[in-house]
């Protein structure tokens, strides 16, 4: 044994970010960043080429205009969420890996922060060059751009760390990486919802849920920001009523918040509970 | 740390499933002992809770003196481990496998460095050291494994059947390995259910059935107590009963175990006179002996003895 075999462990927070470090190469070498890029310039290409297909003008003020993108944000984040997050605990444990990094003197959660940090790293850079590239057409076609869409990408990394918890959440306790990558994409994109379309229906303003939240991070691009509404609408001689709910701003951000605490907090207890027993 | 590997009263529960049961062993420093036992004996358990993979229902496993029940990151200090067969991530080389795992121990870059080029070397995985490991082979990976097991130089090695599922060739390159290994300032503890494979690379033996410890000693001393072994014989005639009633009445014979064909195994305890007698014996029988070899080995006889009497 050389003297250089006496190791001092690195601390939580130095081994936190060596995690972070090999989970980013991961990401970086894997075809999924790659794919929610390409993801990207797709949808900003289709809402560029839409309307003059159409024959409409692009909207004269740039706040709208941004707001025609940024709308679409949200698919972006739940497609992220469950690439970068779906199956990133579970993948250790199903592709047996966990073996090879478990008997290693680090704490589970250390290995949990790292893999969060470099999922919310990824995800936070995708949304930046999604924000980014909104920027400049914005300002090539209209020559200005709005405030608001600083509050937009801020809204955005905040829902966006707060779907990576709900991924995280699910990779913690799912048994097998595929089923884990489709609850998490079913949950944000259909689940949810469905279950604001049913609390609306219900005259019940979905305040609690995380995708009707997430509307706040394209109506905040409005000015003014818009409020409920009732809509009667005459249908075969008789009369509805619809109920027009907009996620309120500051709700939205303690919801994001709450959240994000709660799915992280259960997702690092149940990962630290897991046990390679298989 | 005389004693690096202690366990005591350790104790595992799979619901109403016994898999580890008070379990008491003590692994002196610098020993190489082989942990032996029928699948489901609680071999791979004690393994996984030793590296922190499961957790104890009760009792205590120390480490180089930690409780690695109480404090896993404390005491798997200078400790490498190769559990199961372990998946390697598959967009990493295994220079960077390496550094991943030798940086979250510690080590500096230099030393790093220096370690990956001695341990690739050692188990032969230098001209693959930087290519992605996805579609490496299964003995490439666990030799791999080996490699990250002792890149940090640790005092304790623990090994669950390194071997297993190995081709032959893979077989004979990671006993290789680890043969080497019991030169340096190992403490290697390594599950297996290959006797031969015990008999062959491991100084001590601790035989294990139902999560209890059943014997533990130097190998040659465990062979000696039972002193028994297995004698294939060969035959030209076609075997009959009255054979086999005659051979199972002479001295030394445990058992006859009738095989293929003109073929019979006869369990036996004695002296090399004893046994050049039995030879006689079963030729004045009129016997036709083609062959008359030994095959098992007296661990063999003391597991099977051991295992039967647990059971």
């Amino acid at each position: 044994m050389s003297e250089e075999a006496n190791l001092t462990l690195p601390s939580d927070l130095a081994q936190s970010g060596i995690v972070v470090r090999y989970e980013l190469l991961k990401h970086l070498r894997s075809r999924r960043l790659l794919g929610i890029f390409i993801l990207e310039f797709a949808i900003i290409a289709l809402i560029l080429v839409i309307p003059p297909l159409q024959g409409q003008d692009y909207p004269s003020d740039s706040a709208k205009f941004a707001g025609m993108f940024v709308q679409r944000v949200w698919i972006l984040i739940i497609i992220g969420s469950t690439l970068f997050a779906g199956d990133s605990l579970v993948s250790e444990f199903q592709q047996r890996t966990g073996y090879l990094l478990f008997p290693n003197p680090v704490k589970k959660r250390v290995l949990f922060v790292g893999k969060f940090a470099a999922s919310a790293g990824v995800m936070f850079s995708a949304l930046a060059v999604f924000y980014s590239i909104v920027a400049i057409i914005v300002v090539a076609i209209d020559g200005s751009i709005s405030s608001l869409m600083a509050a937009s990408f801020g809204l955005a990394l905040l829902f966006a760390v707060a779907a990576l918890a709900i991924g995280y959440l699910i990779s913690s306790f799912m048994k097998g990486s595929t089923g884990a990558l489709i609850l998490t994409f079913a949950l944000l994109l259909m689940i949810l919802p469905i279950v604001d379309t049913v609390a609306t229906l219900s005259k019940a303003k979905p305040d609690f849920s995380l995708t009707f939240s997430s509307g706040v991070i394209g109506y905040i691009m409005e000015t003014p920001y818009p409020t409920d509404f009732v809509q009667n609408i005459d249908f075969g001689g008789r009369t509805f009523e619809f109920l027009n709910y907009y996620p309120d701003v500051s709700l939205s951000i303690i919801v994001a918040l709450a959240y994000s605490a709660l799915a992280i907090t259960l997702a690092i207890w149940l990962f630290n509970r897991r046990e390679m027993a298989a | 740390m005389d004693e690096p590997i202690v366990i005591e009263n350790l104790t595992k529960d799979f619901n109403a499933f016994k898999a580890v049961d008070s379990l008491n062993l003590t692994v002196k420093r610098k020993s190489f002992v082989g942990f032996l036992g029928p699948n489901g004996a609680g071999k791979t358990t004690t393994i996984k809770i030793l590296t922190h993979l499961l957790s104890a229902t009760g009792g205590q496993a120390y480490l180089n003196g930690v409780d690695v029940t109480k404090e896993p990151k404390k005491a798997l200090v200078g400790v490498g481990a190769v559990v199961e067969t372990p998946e390697f991530y598959p967009y990493l080389t295994p220079i960077e496998t390496l550094q991943y795992l030798g940086t979250l121990r510690g080590m500096s870059q230099d030393y790093i460095e220096r370690r990956s080029k001695e341990v690739l070397e050692t188990v032969k995985m230098t001209e693959w050291s930087k290519t992605r490991i996805g579609k490496f082979s299964k003995g490439m990976k666990q030799r791999l494994a080996i490699a990250q097991a002792i890149i940090h130089e640790p005092h304790v090695l623990i090994l669950d059947e390194p071997t297993s599922g190995l081709d032959p060739r893979g077989m004979v390159e990671v006993r290789n390995i680890l043969k080497d290994l019991r030169k340096g300032d190992y403490t290697i503890f390594m599950s297996s259910h290959l006797l031969n494979e015990v008999q062959e690379i491991c100084e001590s033996v601790a035989l294990i059935d139902h999560g209890k410890l059943l014997a533990y000693g130097p190998v040659a001393t465990l062979v000696e107590i039972t002193g028994s072994k297995d004698i294939e014989v060969r035959i030209l005639q076609p075997l009959d009963s009255y054979v086999i009633d005659r051979v199972s009445h002479f001295d030394g014979v445990e058992r006859i175990a009738p095989g293929e064909a003109r073929q019979f195994t006869i369990t036996f305890k004695g002296k090399e006179e004893d046994q050049a007698k039995l030879l006689s014996d079963l030729q004045t029988l009129g016997l036709k002996i083609v062959s008359f070899k030994e095959t098992g080995m007296g661990l063999e006889s003391l597991y099977m003895s051991l295992i039967k009497d647990s059971r």
